[in-house]
Parts: C-alpha cells; sequence; structure tokens
C-alpha cells in the first residue's frame, strides 16, 4: 500500500469515529419497523415504549458447527441463577435472569430461541426501580409475527409475592407460575404466565401466599395483527383447513388464517416475487406454524409433498392463486407433535405430469445451545416434557440426570447415580404421578397397594427406560417387573426428597472448612471435602449445623453475628461467618474443631453480644 | 458446517454503528437516520440466504445516502443553504489537522468515486462486495477506485 493509501485509510478512521450511534437506536429501528411488514422473528419485548428505549440487543457466540452447547454464559452477565423456561412459543428452552447494566441499574433480561436456530436477547428497565413502586410488573412477551398458538409473558416481582394470575378480556383466569432465582438481587422474584394466543390479557394480579391480593397491573400492550395493519386487496380462498387472502400493508402481502387467527403471511409484491434478495428465483417460500405448513411455490407446481426425516411423506393441498399474482398457494397439515425444523425435513414440488420441478432440503436444525440437552428422544407425559440429560453438580462432577419441562415452569433434571439393566429407582412426583428410572429389562410397572399399571417409556437413543404410575400420594410401592412379568424391583415407600436427588448446580459458597454451602430451589445444602452432601434444608429456621470430629460448618438466621463452638470444659472456638450469596439473609458459618473427644454446644449471638440461639 | 446466521438483533449489535459511520463517510446529513432507516428495511425482508443480510444492509446504506443527496441537492437549488459536505464544527474540531485537507479533496470527487474509496478504504470489502453495495459491475469499482486515487494525487 502506498502513502497516500495509507493516509486515507487513516483519514477515513478519523472522520468515522466522529459518527457515533444514539442509546436509542434499537428503539427507533424497532418502531420504525413495527409499522412495517415482519418477515424476521420479532420478540415484542418490554414494551410499553418507555421501556423498550433501554433494551439492549446482546450478540451471542454458540451455534458453531451444529453443536448443541450447554450455551454460552448469558450476556450480560446474570445476578443470581439464569432462569432456564420451557418456551411454548418455540418449543425451545429460554433464559430469563436479573443483570446489571452498564449503569449498575438491575434488569431483567432474557434469550428467546426460534426455529429455525437464531435466537435473541434483551433486557428491560430498571427493575429495582420497578421493584420500588409495584409487587409486580410486566416486562415482556413472547408474542411474535406470524403468531404463534402460545404466547409466554414474563415480569419481575417482589420477594412477597407467591402468585400471579393473568385476567383475560373474556374474563378468564390463568394462572402463571413465580419463580425464586437463587442470588436474585434484592431477592427479586421472576414471573410467567402462558396462554393460548387467542386470549387477550388485560391484567396481572399478583397476590402473597396466603392469598392476599398484593396489587393488579393493567396490561394495555397488544400486537396489532398484520391484516388489522393492512387493507384487503382481493377476496379470500380456502385451502385445507386455512384461508388466505391479499392485503395491502402496504406491499402485497398474502395473509394465511386458521379459523380467524393469523398464522403467518407471504409477501408477494410484483418487483421480487418469489426472488430472494440475492434476485436468485426461489421454488417455494414455505411457513409453519403449528400443526399446518402452508406458503407460496413456483407457479408450475402442480403437487407437493414433505417428506419427514424418517420417510413419511405428508401431501399439500396446491391451489392456482385466484388474484393472478402469479404464484401456486399450498397447505398442508402434519399429524405429528415437535418441531419439524428440529428434526428435518425435504419440500418436494411436482408438475402436472409428475414429474419433480424442484426440491428444497432442510437439513436438522439445533438449538444454538440448551443447558439441558437430551440424551435420545424427548417423552411427552401429560403435559410434561420428559428427557434424560447429563447434571453437572457443583463441585463439577457429573451425573446421569431425568429433567422435565412444562410450559411455562423452570426446567429442573433430578440427579441419580448409575441403575442396573435390572433394577430401578423412583425420583420426584410428576405431578400426581409416580415416576422413575429402569434399567432395560424392566418392560411393565404396577402400583403394589394400588394394583394401578403404570406406563413403561423406552425413549429412543436413551440409555435408561422411564416409567410411570398415577399416584394418590401416600406411601405406595412400585414393581418393576420384566417381560416374563418377573419382578426384578421394587421401589417407594415416599417419594424422594426434591433435594437429596438435585444436588444443586448453581453457586456453592466456600466456608473455608473444607465445606461448601449451596442453594438451588429451597435446598440448603451442605457439602464436604469429597462432594457428598451431608446435610439439607427446605425452611430455614434458626440454625442448621453439621459438626464433624474435625469441623463445624452451618448457616444461621440474619440476625446472628457470631458464632461460638463451646466445648465441655469451657474452651471455645469463634466460628468464621461467611456473607450469603444468595441474598437469603442468612449468616454462614465455619470452624475447625480441635477436640473431637469432647462434645460442646454451638452458640449464636447477635451484634450485641446477646445469645439468640443455642444448640 | 458454517456457523449460524447471525440473528437480527446480533446484526444490529455488530453492524449498526459501522453502518452509521459508513452513512457519515458517504457525506448523510443525518447518519443514525439512514443506518436505522436500512435496519428497518431488512426487518421487513425475508431472507433465503441470510447471510447476504450486511451486504444487503451496506448497499441499503449507499443507496439511501444517495438519495438524501440529490433529496438536499434539490433542496438547495430552491434554498441555498449549507454547502455539500458541510462538516459541523465539532467534526471539524475532532478529526485531526493531518487528515483535513486529504478529506476536504476526498468531497470534492464525483459520488461514485467517494464511495468506491471509502468501501475500499474504510471498510476493506472486496471489489466483487465494493460492487454489490454500490449497485454497478464488478469491473467498473477499479475504475472508479483508481480514478478516484489519481484525482486525490491531483489535489494534493
Amino acid at each position: 500500500m502506498n502513502d497516500l493509501e495509507e493516509r486515507l485509510r487513516a483519514a477515513l478512521d478519523a472522520r468515522a469515529a466522529t459518527f457515533e450511534a444514539g442509546p436509542t437506536a434499537w428503539m427507533k429501528v424497532q418502531q420504525r419497523a413495527g409499522r412495517r411488514r415482519w418477515a424476521w422473528p420479532v420478540l415484542l419485548a418490554a414494551l410499553p415504549v418507555a421501556l423498550v428505549a433501554l433494551l439492549v440487543p446482546v450478540l451471542l457466540n454458540g451455534g458453531q458447527d451444529g453443536q448443541v452447547t450447554m450455551g454460552p454464559p448469558p450476556k450480560p452477565a446474570p445476578v443470581g441463577e439464569a432462569l432456564v423456561i420451557d418456551n411454548p412459543a418455540e418449543d425451545r428452552p429460554m433464559r430469563l435472569w436479573y443483570a446489571n447494566d452498564e449503569g449498575g441499574l438491575v434488569v431483567l433480561c432474557l434469550t428467546v430461541q426460534y426455529a429455525g436456530g437464531s435466537s435473541q436477547s434483551s433486557c428491560g428497565d430498571n427493575a429495582g426501580a420497578q421493584a420500588m413502586k409495584d409487587y409486580g410488573w410486566f416486562e415482556g412477551t413472547t408474542q411474535s409475527v406470524p403468531p404463534r398458538e402460545t404466547v409466554l409473558d414474563y415480569g419481575g416481582a417482589r420477594k412477597d409475592v407467591a402468585k400471579v394470575t393473568a385476567v383475560t378480556k373474556k374474563g378468564s383466569r390463568v394462572v402463571g407460575a413465580v419463580h425464586q432465582p437463587s442470588g436474585a438481587p434484592m431477592t427479586m422474584k421472576i414471573w410467567t404466565v402462558v396462554y393460548p394466543a387467542t386470549d387477550q390479557v388485560t391484567a396481572y394480579e399478583f397476590a402473597a401466599a396466603d392469598g392476599t391480593l398484593l396489587s393488579r397491573v393493567a396490561r394495555s400492550v397488544d400486537m396489532p395483527t398484520e391484516s388489522e395493519r393492512g387493507k384487503p386487496a382481493g377476496a379470500a380462498t380456502d385451502l385445507a383447513d386455512l384461508s388466505v387472502r391479499p392485503y395491502s400493508t402496504p406491499d402485497r402481502t398474502l395473509i394465511w388464517t386458521f379459523d380467524g387467527r393469523e398464522l403467518g403471511m407471504n409477501l408477494v409484491r410484483a418487483k421480487d416475487l418469489m426472488r430472494d434478495m440475492g434476485g436468485q428465483p426461489m421454488d417455494v417460500e414455505l411457513r409453519v406454524n403449528g400443526e399446518h405448513w402452508f406458503g407460496v411455490a413456483r407457479q408450475d407446481t402442480a403437487r407437493m409433498e414433505l417428506i419427514r426425516k424418517d420417510g413419511t411423506v405428508l401431501k399439500g393441498v396446491v391451489k392456482p392463486d385466484p388474484w393472478k399474482i402469479g404464484v401456486r398457494l399450498f397447505a398442508g397439515e402434519r399429524p405429528f407433535s415437535g418441531d419439524l425444523y428440529l428434526e428435518g425435513f425435504t419440500l418436494v414440488g411436482y408438475d402436472s405430469s409428475g414429474k419433480q420441478l424442484w426440491r428444497d432440503d432442510h437439513p436438522a436444525d439445533k438449538p444454538q445451545w440448551d443447558p439441558h440437552p437430551p440424551i435420545g428422544e424427548v417423552v411427552t407425559i401429560g403435559e410434561a416434557k420428559v428427557w434424560f440429560s447429563k447434571v453437572t453438580l457443583a463441585d463439577g462432577r457429573t451425573w446421569d440426570g431425568l429433567c422435565r419441562s412444562v410450559a411455562g415452569e423452570k426446567t429442573t433434571c433430578d440427579a441419580f447415580q448409575p441403575v442396573a439393566a435390572g433394577d430401578a429407582k423412583r425420583l420426584p412426583d410428576l405431578g400426581k404421578s409416580a415416576i422413575g428410572v429402569a434399567g432395560s429389562e424392566v418392560t411393565q410397572v404396577e402400583a403394589v397397594k394400588s394394583g394401578t399399571r403404570g406406563s413403561v417409556y423406552a425413549p429412543s437413543g436413551a440409555p435408561l427406560k422411564i416409567w410411570v404410575v398415577p399416584n394418590r400420594g401416600g406411601s405406595e410401592r412400585f414393581a418393576l417387573q420384566n417381560a416374563e412379568q418377573d419382578t426384578v424391583a421394587t421401589v417407594g415407600g415416599s417419594a424422594p426428597d426434591k433435594c437429596s436427588v438435585s444436588p444443586p448446580v448453581g453457586q456453592a459458597a466456600a466456608l473455608g472448612t473444607g465445606a461448601t454451602l449451596t442453594h438451588q430451589d429451597g435446598c440448603l445444602i451442605i457439602w464436604t471435602d469429597n462432594g457428598r452432601f451431608i446435610t439439607e434444608k427446605h425452611k430455614i429456621d434458626d440454625a442448621t449445623y453439621e459438626f464433624r470430629s474435625d469441623f463445624l460448618a452451618g448457616y444461621a438466621v440474619v440476625k446472628t453475628a457470631k458464632v461460638e463452638l463451646i466445648y465441655d470444659d469451657g474452651s471455645r472456638v469463634t466460628a468464621t461467618l461467611t456473607a450469603d450469596p444468595w441474598g437469603l439473609g442468612l449468616t454462614l458459618f465455619s470452624a475447625r474443631s480441635t477436640k473431637s473427644n469432647l462434645d460442646a454446644s454451638v452458640v449464636g449471638y447477635d451484634a450485641a453480644g446477646k445469645e439468640i440461639w443455642r444448640r | 458446517m458454517a456457523p449460524a446466521a447471525p440473528t437480527f438483533a446480533e446484526l444490529f449489535a455488530g453492524q449498526y454503528q459501522s453502518l452509521v459511520r459508513l452513512a457519515g463517510l458517504l457525506g448523510a446529513d443525518d447518519p443514525e437516520d439512514i443506518a436505522q432507516e436500512a435496519f428497518a428495511r431488512l426487518h421487513t425482508r425475508r431472507l433465503r440466504d441470510d447471510a447476504a443480510a450486511l451486504g444487503y444492509l451496506r448497499a441499503t446504506v449507499c443507496n439511501l445516502t444517495r438519495n438524501r443527496l440529490r433529496h438536499l441537492r434539490i433542496i438547495r437549488l430552491r434554498r441555498p443553504e449549507p454547502p455539500e459536505h458541510a462538516r459541523s464544527s465539532e467534526h471539524a474540531v475532532i478529526v485531526a489537522e493531518e487528515h483535513r485537507e486529504l478529506l476536504a479533496a476526498l468531497d470534492t470527487l464525483p459520488r461514485r468515486q467517494r464511495e468506491a474509496l471509502i468501501l475500499r478504504y474504510w471498510l476493506d470489502l472486496s471489489e466483487r462486495e465494493i460492487a454489490d453495495a454500490m449497485g454497478v459491475s464488478p469491473g467498473s469499482v477499479k475504475t472508479h477506485a483508481s480514478r478516484g486515487l489519481a484525482a486525490l494525487r491531483g489535489k494534493l
């Protein structure tokens, strides 16, 4: 490069640096684009406008080489636990977490993944300020264009909130879920509500654990449909169960509806009809929404097939467009659940003589990240999805796990140790059913007392089987049988404690004596050096500790300012106090025990030196 | 397998600033307006090849800036106000003295030569990419760029 070129480069760099992007750019782009047709998946994160102003798009890594990763750490860095929630709108996991923005304000962030492999992250407004004003508040929704069958709304709440209920325009009420992310700032909670896209939510009610209504918040955000934004530009025509009609939005657009509900659209303006952005001709423009696949194809297409990964052929209905646009309309149904894009498929078009005209391959698409990637097939049991995965424990070890998710609920995984071919384990109940894992020899299951027969699932590609039996509660035993109806294992009694099978995966507090304390999903567990948990607790009263021959470790109420180990001979050891990293208001303590042959008391004092508890 | 195509938000996060600067360098009086309009237009497009999105954005910024400058010229013909490529005093202060003469010479070049030089020497684009952004043939890119450089050399 010569001197002039170098000077030119430097001069351009210097001038370029004088043009800065404004902080509200993202909002302005969304506002501009919101007035038009959306072709990219759109997430209506955090409306109203005041909230949109502070949306920050976040660059994600992930999705490399088609590998499903556990997921890049959420950005901005979470303060407390990043929840993984089952997003029914996209049938993929999403994340919700609190973080600090660049200005240090607490914000609620989310990452959503879309069918097709893309993902989008955004953070809302000052959640800390919201929490000062109200018990609960709306942050955003998965409503999108084209609309999905199910919508998930989410928001934040103060720690006093135990229940959230969405009130619809028709007057019906939808109960949501309230989550407590471990370590969230100000012990703030996150709520989610899942409802059909055909419902219109007008308000949210936030209630305390005893049912007392704490606040009611109106929801004024609703996305106008494309047909509401545009003007009809022709009569509607029916295709399979769908209806399609041209609109001017202002570009000529075909809008597809099912039972009056918009499913999707195809842009069909003349200047780039059936052409991609590079100007190259396209054979087909497919849309998939729920059980329907539809769209537009080349005008000479007379017949269409959708071929699934397993070779199943689904035939679509093909029809000329009555508006002389110059395309063929097609629509079909897919009588199966699951994500078409995740398993991969091929579209094939034929002419009227049966000759293949074109072929459009969609290789299997994997989510960019999944904190609990399935090992084998995902099984649907009632409203829950259940699958095997690996669980990384707080100390870094990996156990086998059985994960479960329900739309809008936090995904959880129960860890278990190896199960032999003729053995079984029971895990915490799944709703009103007993559930567990079983080895390969198990083919049937039955409740011993009630005689209720259950089901044994053998997910393809999974390391073990899953057994499920409807259970009315109480003590019951379950007989696992082989193909000869011989009982090979019996498990049961009471369902295992959630804490005993869900070793925490979250942040651990090192207590300085080789012990660590973890907290996740209400389980407080003290771990020793060798990684085995030695005690656990759901409800925090005054103090709990573990006293071994060589150490003392535990946690106590927040008023505790000093903890002493007092031996029977009168000698004392003062414990080291550690801050509680989860915002539970606890005092964590630990001490080396020097006189293992003596009994001792453990005593807690307040800041004034007054004894407040003794064990 | 190739890395996944960027999402709209990823494109925005990664490219918005750069496109504002491109619009500014091309002479837009409101570079942010141009860049935002380009992203809004992209959002309405259904792309078969998502990887083409960045090229589309660049081409849109070039087009919109060109249209804007044409519009401003017409306005000026009616109401002779700020001179073309007039930079604010703030810009003049910020850009170092050593670059001012060269940039002033660049601003006097014909539009296509100026675009070719900016896309080549600021964005480091290939001839093919420059051609796509400018909406011209790859062969003419070289011509515009070499003539632009020669003209600059003559003015300095």
